[in-house]
């Protein structure tokens, strides 16, 4: 078996006093499928856009096919790295063309360059057409919904046949239809190709049984990594939590329930006014 | 895949020599990202719409402008007409008059080569600049 095709060691984010990560120790070999799952402000987002080459990161080293980020060698990584991330994108994409910034995919820039070939504006196209804007290829990015916008950051992960593809919370805003279809795709993929595969998310019930390997995060700091199986039932799950919680045994469908009581009707009642 | 100098000193060239394809505004670059590794970092934009451009030549904007107005061109008959609809349909001439000059040989990244460049300096031909076109 190859070496790990990412690798961080004591990696960290500060900013100022405060930590957004902390000592980060990871490997993750070619082909794997991780599920990176941790509540929100755990850090999910810090991690994975540092992971693709997009963020900064304070301390600690990082590894991506075997060597570290530099000036030579970035915008060749990050086009083999498909990253999906509304959170991160939605900062810097307002009024580009729906087309430049799935082309942009394959520059490993924000912008799409003249180095793009028709086949590969073809491409564009036909992935727009399979995700269901095809209508929307010339549009501003702001004019679409969060859903479509969504569907145009999948594309643009995709159109390079990336090694890694890290998906970033990638069902926020998705209709049902185009949730199980985002699903069967990521399915698919982890079936039938080598691609290694980063699933980011912060509902159970996206967890798919191709994540064999899981990797829970907590107020920036790795919480446990271990096999899904192990990490996900009832006792480890409610540790994590730190909250009881029952998870379902069937781990084609990770059913997690919690019995979480409200008290804000009390609140509403008139002699509490 | 480009060189990281050579990509660097190609969009330092267009961000003085091109304009956004949407509104004609003048581009700058911009470092985005918190990280040391300029070009990753580096990225151009419009200072006028402040979104990220790659922009174009001068004359094809010129063009495609005119190409707009002057035969009401329209390819968003979904959204209103308006301003908005003439910067995106400038975009899109832009784009195609770009996709052709490429295609034919007569345009890189570095601008057009220097037989074009010398009929547009020499203005030996039909060069449509800001005058030409309000004079129309
Ligand atoms: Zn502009």
């Amino acid at each position: 078996m190859s070496g790990p095709i990412i690798i961080c060691h004591k990696l960290g984010c500060r900013y100022g006093n405060k930590y957004l990560l902390q000592d980060i120790n990871l490997a993750i070999y070619p082909g794997e499928h991780w599920l990176i799952f941790g509540l929100n402000g755990s850090g999910k987002t810090t991690l994975v856009t540092i992971l693709a080459g997009y963020g900064y990161f304070s301390e600690g080293e990082l590894q991506v096919f075997g060597s570290p980020y530099t000036e030579e060698n970035i915008l060749a990584k990050r086009q083999r790295i498909g990253l999906v991330s509304g959170s991160f994108f939605d900062r810097y994409y307002r009024d580009e063309a729906v087309q430049d910034i799935i082309l942009s995919g394959l520059t490993g820039t924000l912008s799409c360059d003249m180095t793009i070939t028709d086949r590969q504006r073809q491409k564009a196209i036909a992935l727009l057409d399979a995700l269901g804007i095809g209508d929307k290829r010339l549009m501003p990015y702001s004019r679409l919904s969060k859903g479509q916008q969504q569907n145009v950051l999948i594309a643009r992960a995709l159109i390079a046949k990336p090694d890694i593809l890290i998906m970033d919370e990638p069902t926020t805003g998705l209709d049902v239809f185009n949730r199980e279809l985002l699903l069967s795709t990521i399915s698919d993929l982890a079936q039938n190709t080598t691609m290694t595969i980063l699933y980011i998310t912060h509902y159970t019930e996206e967890i798919l049984p191709e994540f064999d390997k899981t990797l829970l995060l907590k107020n920036g700091r790795i919480y446990r990594q271990d096999s899904t199986d192990k990490l996900f039932d009832s006792r480890s799950f409610s540790h994590f939590l730190n909250y009881p919680a029952t998870v379902g045994a069937d781990p084609r469908k990770r059913h997690v329930s919690l019995s979480v009581p409200s008290t804000i009707r009390e609140l509403l009642n008139p002699s509490v006014r | 895949m480009k060189e990281p100098m050579q990509h660097l000193h190609e969009i330092e060239g267009r961000t003085e020599r091109c304009l956004c394809k949407y509104c004609g505004g003048p581009l700058e670059l911009r470092r985005i990202f918190f990280g040391d590794v300029e070009t990753a970092r580096t990225e151009i934009f419009c200072q006028k719409c402040d979104r990220i451009e790659y922009g174009v030549e001068p004359e094809i904007y010129s063009i495609s402008q005119y190409f707009v107005k002057g035969f009401q061109f329209n390819c968003y008959p979904d959204i209103d007409h308006g301003e908005q609809t003439d910067r995106l349909n400038t975009a899109r001439v832009c784009e195609i008059i770009t996709w052709y000059s490429q295609s034919i040989g007569i345009l890189d990244a570095n601008g057009f080569v220097d037989d074009i460049k010398k009929i547009l300096s020499e203005k030996t031909s039909l060069l449509l600049t800001n005058e030409v076109i309000e004079e129309c």
